[in-house]
């Protein structure tokens, strides 16, 4: 049987639904090639330095210290400064890990005395000398050729007394009390961090069954202290893991005194905040100069107000810090300071935060 | 004939050279920690941690009760839309939501069930103004994420359903309406058989969606209690960098998949073959009689689902808007400066995200139709060679199954470790990045696109196949000349489906966690990592607006396709 013969009828439809096909794919595709050519071409200004600065979030969240001291330092050092945000220091440290030379900081900003040890391979001797150590009024002595202390503050379960009547005297009445807790992620916060040491400190062996208890009141762990104290302010449980400072903020800026911190016993956990130069910076004498500046009385003055932490210069450095840090001051006398050398920190890191997962499951 | 089997092994490579990948990282990574040869031992030993057994069983936990909660709702959201089937019209606006709520990004559903259920949520609000208690306590841990996964997959759920009771048709419904059956019987003799074959395979599918989820537990679950396998793999590497660890979970993570898979549904790769067209039936004769059968409280609880889940965007949306202008508000008291809140838009880190996100999108989009079209048609060419060859079946499976199964993360995880120490990533870590976000991304929306496509081109093989070959085109003419018209809608709908998949999932931007390269829905995420809530809720609002816009333009080519052909998994 003879085929008819394939027609070279000409078919209205396919060519213009062909095309049809394609048109948003070539609209996406110059879309695409557009966003490519954003992404890889660089801002311009090239001739002006720039001072890459690795920090936590809520330094250069509105009102805070980092936007405080930009204009200030750019105007002394005719450069930019540019911050890169990560969500709390423990991010901030495995970003650090994870990019190791190929880091593009000149400086970090917010690592804390628990983690120094761990840190340390990652910058240079800051090159200040042992006189700026003399000016520091710390609780606990600091001399470190790597790391520049800028603030200190104690760690606090912070509550609102509208909510929270009779709140805990120490850490043994906080494992029997029925309040719901916030805390920090160890891996990510330095504040989570302080806590599983602060844990630690006073439980010693039995850390593990204190955090079974422990445990069992947190509510929800959050990566960064932002997230955590966000989530306090809105209600979402009776304390959260801050510092002993954190009431002062409400009371300045907000008038408001009804927020206060427990203080325990035991002691309260210390956290003094580090500065310190990358090893992968190319201006090293401008960073030493941003960390020069960092414990300049002009840059202290600020930290009390926007970082909500007690300045690393005492009175006779002409740096007084407000009347409701006087107050603290004033009640931590009778508590005792804690503290862990970083050193030990290191070597058992590892150990304590698996013990910390598994009496949280 | 064309070298059918050449063209579709090209096809599959992407999905080969992903799973390769994988499994290169994880040997790799797991010898380089034990320090000796792979032990099995060793990893057994690491498994005594009971730490991973929680996380296992918590993965399984989860997903067992999210599955189980999704097939329920989904089932009573069917029936209750069955009721209400009388008016054609409004019938079509709920399906098309229904499938708009299963393509939107997880990010926005979880920021919709907090703005809805969570401690400070309307419906919180609604029930403190009236009763003065909340109605909800804290969303974060096992509720909150089982909450998630049933608003993101009860969509799904009662589409299928819904199609599947038109098909049954009226018979066996006007049968239990005369003789006055109750609902209980009404379930047993004809729901039961009905849906029995739908509802197999979608709790397969529903079980290995939930049991791979990340990014909903990532932003639910709170602290090492409600982690999930995904989330440790993610952990693993960002948080604590311990490659080993990494590799081992993801081990786990991809044999408790395939597993799940393989055993739920264990034919579950015909499924992408071409299915017997169904008749469907009048949709207002089976509304008369499901409203006399069905329950009147089941029907309430139907619609108020129903009406939970189409206001999820909506929510989002309102929400977003509210809190811009309550920020403008609140900083500025003067009504020029109402807008203030929503700043956020013109900032270049918004912008900088706007961009990645279409471009991201844009060539995943286009990658996985590349990959889905020459796959389909070789697999076609295969069949029509040779009668029930197997070889393309299997070529299929393998491009797809594992893609479905395995988690973005974990594969991202796999690329990260295999590259982050190479002199190349060290040298342009940027354009590599994302080429691996493209790839991860795309593969990702693979699965959806070819159950698009599969349709189409297997229909017209079926009508005309031996046309063709007497007419002896060469394939490029072919599928200019006959192919390409054919199947222009359903590319269409696939090209704006894998548009919308594979820009809302973050798992692998996240992973990979570059600065530059984030796109919208992280930006959203990081935001509300934050604490930056109202700019997060602008953020959103303004995915979800771009969402619409992109079902809008595409809409009657998706609603066409999945209508015709049933729209499924």
């Amino acid at each position: 049987m003879k085929r008819t013969q394939p027609q070279p009828q000409p078919q209205p439809q396919p060519q213009p639904q062909t095309l049809a096909v394609f048109r948003p794919a070539t609209v996406f595709l110059v879309v695409a090639m557009f966003a490519l050519t954003m992404l890889t071409g660089k801002p311009s200004h090239a001739q002006e330095r720039t001072l890459t600065v690795y920090t936590y979030d809520s330094f250069v969240a509105d009102g805070g210290l980092g936007e405080a001291l930009r204009p200030l330092y750019e105007k002394r050092c005719e450069c930019s400064l540019e911050f890169r945000v990560f969500e709390d220091a423990g991010v901030l440290l495995n970003a650090l890990k994870i990019e190791r030379n190929q880091s593009t900081a000149d400086l970090v900003v917010g690592l804390d005395n628990n983690m120094s040890a761990e840190a340390k391979r990652f910058f240079r001797p800051h090159g200040l000398g042992t006189d700026y150590s003399r000016l520091f009024d710390l609780p606990i002595p600091w001399t470190d050729s790597f790391f520049v202390p800028y603030d200190f503050g104690w760690f606090a379960f912070v509550y609102n007394t509208t909510r929270v009547n009779s709140p805990p005297q120490s850490f043994d009445e906080l494992l029997n009390t029925p309040l719901s807790l916030i805390i920090q992620d160890p891996r990510t916060s330095s504040p989570g961090l302080g806590l599983l040491l602060w844990v630690k400190q006073i439980y010693g062996n039995n850390a593990a069954a204190a955090w079974k208890i422990l445990s069992s009141k947190v509510k929800n762990t959050t990566k960064g202290w932002s997230e955590a104290y966000g989530l306090f302010l809105q209600g979402e449980a009776d304390m959260v893991l801050s510092y002993t400072t954190s009431p002062a903020y409400h009371k300045i800026v907000e008038n408001n005194s009804n927020y206060r911190s427990a203080l325990f016993a035991e002691g309260q956990f210390v956290q003094i905040e580090l500065a310190a130069i990358a090893k992968t910076t190319r201006q090293p004498d401008l960073a030493k100069d941003f960390l020069r500046f960092l414990v300049s009385p002009a840059a202290q003055r600020l930290v009390a107000t926007r970082n909500w932490m007690f300045p690393v210069l005492g009175k006779d450095q002409n740096v007084p810090p407000p009347a409701a840090f006087e107050d603290i001051r004033q009640r931590m006398k009778n508590i005792p300071t804690l503290t862990m050398p970083s050193g030990t920190v290191l070597q058992n890191r590892k150990a304590w935060i698996a013990e910390w997962r598994n009496a949280g499951l | 004939m064309p070298k059918w089997w050449l063209w579709s092994l090209a096809a599959a490579t992407p999905g080969i050279a992903v799973l390769a990948s994988l499994v290169v990282a994880m040997l790799q990574n797991l010898e380089t920690d034990a320090g000796t040869k792979l032990q099995l031992t060793r990893l057994l030993e690491q498994y005594a941690d009971p730490y991973l057994r929680h996380v296992t069983l918590f993965t399984l936990k989860q997903a067992i009760l999210s599955t189980f909660a999704s097939l329920v709702v989904g089932v009573i959201v069917a029936l209750s839309l069955l009721c209400r089937a009388g008016k054609t019209r409004s019938m079509r606006f709920l399906q098309d939501a229904l499938i708009l709520c299963f393509v939107l990004p997880p990010v926005v559903v979880v920021f919709g069930i907090v703005d809805l259920f969570g401690y400070n949520g309307a419906i919180n609000k609604i029930t403190l103004a009236l009763f003065s208690r909340r109605l909800f306590e804290s969303l974060y841990g096992l509720g909150g994420i089982v909450a998630a996964h049933v608003f993101y997959n009860a969509p799904l759920v009662a589409c299928v359903c819904l199609q599947r009771l038109q098909a049954v048709g009226r018979a066996p419904l006007q049968l239990a309406a005369d003789l006055h059956f109750s609902f209980g019987k009404t379930l047993r003799h004809v729901l039961c058989p009905c849906l029995k074959p739908a509802l197999g395979s979608l709790a397969a599918l529903v079980f290995t969606l939930c049991l791979t989820s990340f990014t909903v537990v990532l932003m639910l679950g709170g602290g090492p209690r409600a982690t999930t396998l995904p989330v440790a793999v993610f952990e693993a590497v960002r948080l604590d960098f311990e490659p080993a660890r990494a590799a081992f979970l993801s081990l786990l993570q991809v044999l408790l998949s395939l597993a799940a898979f393989f055993l739920l549904a264990p034919k579950a790769w015909q499924r992408l073959l071409p299915a017997e067209r169904v008749a469907t039936n009048p949709l207002p004769v089976l509304a008369h009689l499901a409203g006399q059968l069905l329950p009147r409280s089941l029907r309430l609880f139907g619609d108020l689902a129903t009406l939970a889940i189409l206001l999820l965007p909506v929510v989002v949306v309102a929400t977003g808007i509210v809190q811009g202008i309550a920020q403008g508000v609140f900083q500025g008291m003067v009504l020029g400066m109402i807008f203030k809140g929503f700043t956020i838009l013109i900032q270049p880190i918004f912008l900088k995200a706007l961009l990645v996100s279409l471009a991201l999108g844009t060539c995943s989009a286009l990658v996985c139709c590349l990959v889905a079209v020459p796959l389909l048609w070789s697999v076609r060419e295969g069949m029509f060679a040779k009668k029930n060859a197997v070889l393309p079946k299997i070529l299929l499976a393998l491009a797809t199954y594992p893609l479905l199964a395995v988690p973005p993360v974990v594969v991202a995880a796999a690329l990260f470790l295999l590259l982050h120490r190479s002199a190349f990533y060290q040298a342009f870590p940027l354009p590599l990045v994302f080429l691996c976000l493209v790839l991860v991304n795309g593969m990702l929306a693979l699965p959806v696109v070819l159950r698009f496509f599969a349709d189409a081109f297997f229909a017209l093989a079926r009508d005309s196949a031996h046309l063709w070959d007497d007419l002896k085109l060469s394939p490029w003419r072919r599928w200019r000349r006959i192919d390409s018209p054919a199947v222009a809608k359903s590319l269409k709908a696939g090209l704006a489906c894998a548009f919308c998949i594979s820009l809302g999932d973050i798992s692998a931007v996240a992973l990979f966690g570059r600065d530059e390269l984030r796109t919208l829905p992280y930006l959203a995420y990081l935001l509300m990592g934050r604490y930056r809530w109202q700019e997060a809720s602008v953020c959103v609002a303004l995915l979800v607006l771009l969402y619409f816009l992109i079902f809008r333009l595409f809409a009657q080519t998706i609603q066409g396709v999945a209508r015709e052909r049933g729209q499924s998994a």
